[in-house]
């Protein structure tokens, strides 16, 4: 297999792993369906964010420099994710794809800094602080509407709003997760093969199910806040509009960082939210610790193998 | 808004039915209580209310199970199942209360007067109101969440009042203690005890009813 195949297959595997507990966790513990079909419903929203609008991000990456990006930066790109990735799921660390991507592609490119487009990679870094805000803001309005409609409801409708609401809420992670971070990762390759693209799916999916029992990041809404099921409807719902938006615009981001801002969102229309601060502390710190790693060890890495 | 016409969750919904036709046989449970102290005792009502106790049982187990299979939300199941034990706790306590009444046989005159006096006669009455408000706050949680929470404080309301009743009646009877049997004083006490575990049970569901509201509704 090209090294450059394997490597996005390795980093599509983590890239499940570490976000299964978004895939499937959240899905899972509303304990209204069984772990396989949790699994078949992420794998479901995977394979059709990928093939509907993966496409979508084929230029993110190289679109940030204006000439053929060379294969070594790319291998440089996907070795120094995919080994911080595995780092961070290792240690059971919710990690941002999009970000450590980035991170290890302009580590890489910097050396020849005239390559760099300032004005895509700026747009990329300003959509990392206006996503979470814009997530927000649509987990505010779906979270209050919400509300408003299910207090005309009796408790059976609740139950099934809830129920079916969780299940639309993973779903749609799925998607916008799979359209953007994996069209991310196949967007580094030239060879847009539909073998190259079922090699990252397969390995995404086995990465999601196999390692989804594990231990990284947990059910977002118990862990990161307390929410109630339509919090985390409206929170997951927000963040994979987010998402959804940047994929239209090639714009890479992670959903963690949208549900963040979508949590405190939900909870802005609450008088009294409890958050674990500590927490939110240590995934922001995450977010501004693991990229700049990515970007150092791709830098040398770069230098070092005279890309 | 009721969306009782969808063809949607009807497990869920055969479960809400379920509570209430729990409901209704620990109401009937009460109720033979309430007779059995105006009667004073009788073997055939201590009888109905062993029954109507057992009848609760079964259907409360059977609803266990259909909870068990994954009926409703995660986050709410183990509110029904709690939900149910009290209500549960509810015929419990009516049979536990018949059986203080009925254990030692014929009563004495005193004790009887005791049992017809006007404030047992209130407390019993407030007994029956407790229940029947937690059947109402129930059937409401088909209705919206507004009609639940104003059901649930008239459920607080007959238990506080049972409460202060049976202060009354544990004062009346201590004051009346003397000229009384020992054994009939403590028979009666336990009595009004096990009873007002009536009100205090149905109270506790509706707080169990009001962690679902919050959970559920968000």
């Amino acid at each position: 297999m090209d090294s450059l195949v394997l490597l996005a297959a390795l980093l599509s595997f983590v890239f499940g792993w570490n976000n299964s507990s978004i895939l499937i966790g959240n899905i899972k513990a509303a304990g209204s369906i069984s772990y396989r079909n949790s699994s078949i419903l992420a794998s479901v929203g995977l394979i059709a964010g990928v093939l509907l609008e993966g496409g979508k991000m084929s230029n993110s990456l190289t679109g940030l420099t204006t000439v053929y990006v060379p294969n070594g930066i790319v291998e440089v790109t996907l070795g120094v994710s995919f080994a911080v990735a595995l780092l961070f799921s290792l240690l059971g660390l919710p990690i941002s794809f999009s970000i450590v991507i980035v991170g290890s592609f302009v580590g890489s490119v910097l050396p020849y800094m005239h390559h760099l487009v300032a004005g895509q990679l700026l747009e990329i870094f300003a959509f990392w602080i206006v996503g979470p805000l814009l997530s927000a803001f649509i987990s505010f309005l779906i979270y209050s509407s919400v509300k408003k409609l299910v207090s005309h409801l009796g408790l059976v409708e609740v139950d099934m709003i809830n129920r079916a609401g969780i299940v639309v809420a993973g779903l749609s992670a799925s998607y916008s997760l799979g359209a953007n971070n994996i069209g991310l990762i196949e967007g580094t390759m030239r060879q847009n093969y539909p073998a190259v693209t079922g090699i990252l799916l397969f390995s995404a999916v086995l990465g999601t199910v196999a390692m989804g029992g594990g231990n990284v990041s947990g059910s977002v809404g118990d862990r990161l806040m307390s929410l109630s099921p339509q919090g985390v409807l409206s929170t997951f719902i927000a963040s994979s509009i987010t998402v959804w938006i940047g994929t239209q615009f090639s714009l890479p981001i992670s959903i963690s960082q949208c549900l963040l801002g979508g949590m405190f969102g939900a909870a802005f229309t609450r008088k009294v939210a409890v958050v674990n601060r500590k927490l939110v502390y240590e995934t922001v710190v995450l977010w501004l610790v693991a990229p700049l790693i990515c970007f150092g060890i791709a830098y040398i890495l770069s230098i070092f193998l005279g890309l | 808004m009721n969306l009782s016409w969808l063809p949607l969750a009807k497990k869920e919904r055969e479960i809400l039915e379920g509570i209430e036709l729990h409901l209704m046989k620990v109401e009937e449970a009460v109720n033979y209580l309430v007779e059995l102290v105006k009667n004073g005792n009788g073997n055939q009502i201590v009888e109905k209310i062993i029954k109507a106790e057992t009848e609760a049982d079964d259907i409360h187990r059977q609803l266990s199970l259909k909870i068990a299979e994954g009926a409703f939300f995660g986050g709410i199941r183990e509110d029904i199942l709690n939900l149910m034990e009290e209500i549960d706790n509810i015929a419990d306590s009516a049979k536990d209360s018949a059986r203080f009444i009925h254990m030692r046989g014929d009563m004495s005159k005193q004790a009887l007067y005791f049992l017809s006096s006007e404030t047992m006669s209130s407390f019993l009455s407030e007994l029956r109101e407790s229940v029947k408000s937690l059947s109402e706050l129930i059937r409401s949680l088909e209705v919206s969440r507004k009609e639940a929470l104003s059901r649930i404080h008239k459920v607080e309301e007959n238990e506080e009042r049972a409460d202060t009743l049976k202060d009354t009646l544990l004062r009346e009877l201590f004051s009346i203690s003397s000229a009384m049997d020992p054994l009939t004083v403590i028979q009666l006490r336990d009595f009004i005890f096990s009873s007002d575990n009536i009100a205090d049970s149905a109270e506790d569901a509706s707080d169990v009813i009001l962690v679902m509201i919050a959970k559920g509704y968000g």
